[in-house]
């Protein structure tokens, strides 16, 4: 999979959207990251369908979206694989154990595509994630 | 089994008992019954969930609300995450409110209380300029991240070891306004 392809996580706000009191915003909890079998959108699939990525949100119209890369997870040594579904067809699995590093580092790197208003802008904190431990 | 619909936690309808026998600790503990989901058509409280903290945590003003926080990931069924997600386990959602009762002070802010889809809890605070994190997972070592905005630092270490007395100190400014 090419290191630029685009993959589409939802974010459910209750229970991963949580208050960022210093700075008041919405920031993504690092545990909407923690599962092991991650699902995800593929963004090239979404292309080859002709589909709008908000188009993920259409049976979860509550949910918001974020965008990281293939090559953000396989830095997280993370493995991406296709497992399209009939009800999404560019359904994808981010696969590998997700510790706490990983989990900042998936979510440092989103960017929003469709965010609720008064959203904190990834990567939060001022301090740079730090180095992956693998 | 066709799964109902949980019943509403009244906390004031909580369970509470003087130390339970067999207790390690040899301080008081109150006992705190979370009805189970029932399997069956009719509602009825079966085997209560129970959860234990010190007597000395109910006084705290994030106390409740983190309980309110840990019984409601605890009824989260599976799939609550529109995708597989597993239940919250018990033992996560003990070592979420242990931790709690042993390290924060009264004045303490609550946390957020956030479900783990491996069935895990995180408990989380983004404020006085600090950001903390602590994950309990079934079959983990609890997991612990700070940063601190101030001075740049952050730390990432396992809150059971030693290494939790270095950053303790910071938990005072996670104090409600």
């Amino acid at each position: 999979m090419p290191p630029d392809t685009a993959l589409y996580r939802r974010i459910n706000p209750d229970p991963h959207l949580v208050w960022d009191e210093n700075f008041d915003c919405w920031r993504i909890s690092t545990g909407a990251f923690r599962d092991p079998e991650m699902s995800v959108v593929i963004g090239d699939t979404l292309e080859e369908l002709a589909r709008d990525p908000a188009s993920v949100l259409s049976e979860h119209p509550d949910n918001y979206l974020v965008s990281f890369t293939a090559k953000v997870a396989e830095d997280c040594s993370l493995t991406v694989v296709r497992d399209s579904t009939p009800l999404e067809p560019a359904h994808g699995v981010v696969r590998g154990k997700k510790r706490k590093p990983v989990m900042r580092a998936l979510a440092a790197a989103c960017a929003w595509v469709v965010r609720p208003d008064t959203a904190c802008e990834p990567p939060y904190q001022a301090i740079e994630p730090p180095g992956l431990q693998g | 089994m066709n799964a109902v619909a949980a019943a509403p936690i009244n906390l004031t309808d909580l369970l509470v008992s003087p130390a339970m026998a067999g207790a390690s600790s040899s301080a008081s503990h109150a006992a705190y019954g979370i009805p189970r989901q029932s399997w069956r058509g009719v509602r009825e409280q079966s085997e209560p969930m129970v959860l234990y903290a010190p007597s000395q945590a109910l006084s705290a003003g994030w106390f409740h609300p983190s309980v309110e926080g840990i019984s409601s990931v605890l009824r989260l069924r599976r799939g609550w995450d529109s995708y597989d997600a597993r239940p919250i386990t018990h033992v996560s959602a003990q070592s979420a409110l242990t931790f709690l009762s042993r390290v924060l002070e009264a004045t303490t802010a609550p946390p957020a209380v956030v479900p783990l889809a491996d069935g895990g809890v995180q408990i989380e605070w983004h404020r006085g300029g600090l950001d903390v994190e602590i994950a309990f997972s079934p079959g983990d070592a609890p997991e612990m991240y700070i940063a601190d905005h101030e001075t740049g630092a952050s730390w990432d270490l396992d809150p059971s070891t030693a290494d939790f007395e270095e950053v303790r100190p910071l938990l005072a400014r996670l104090r409600a306004e």
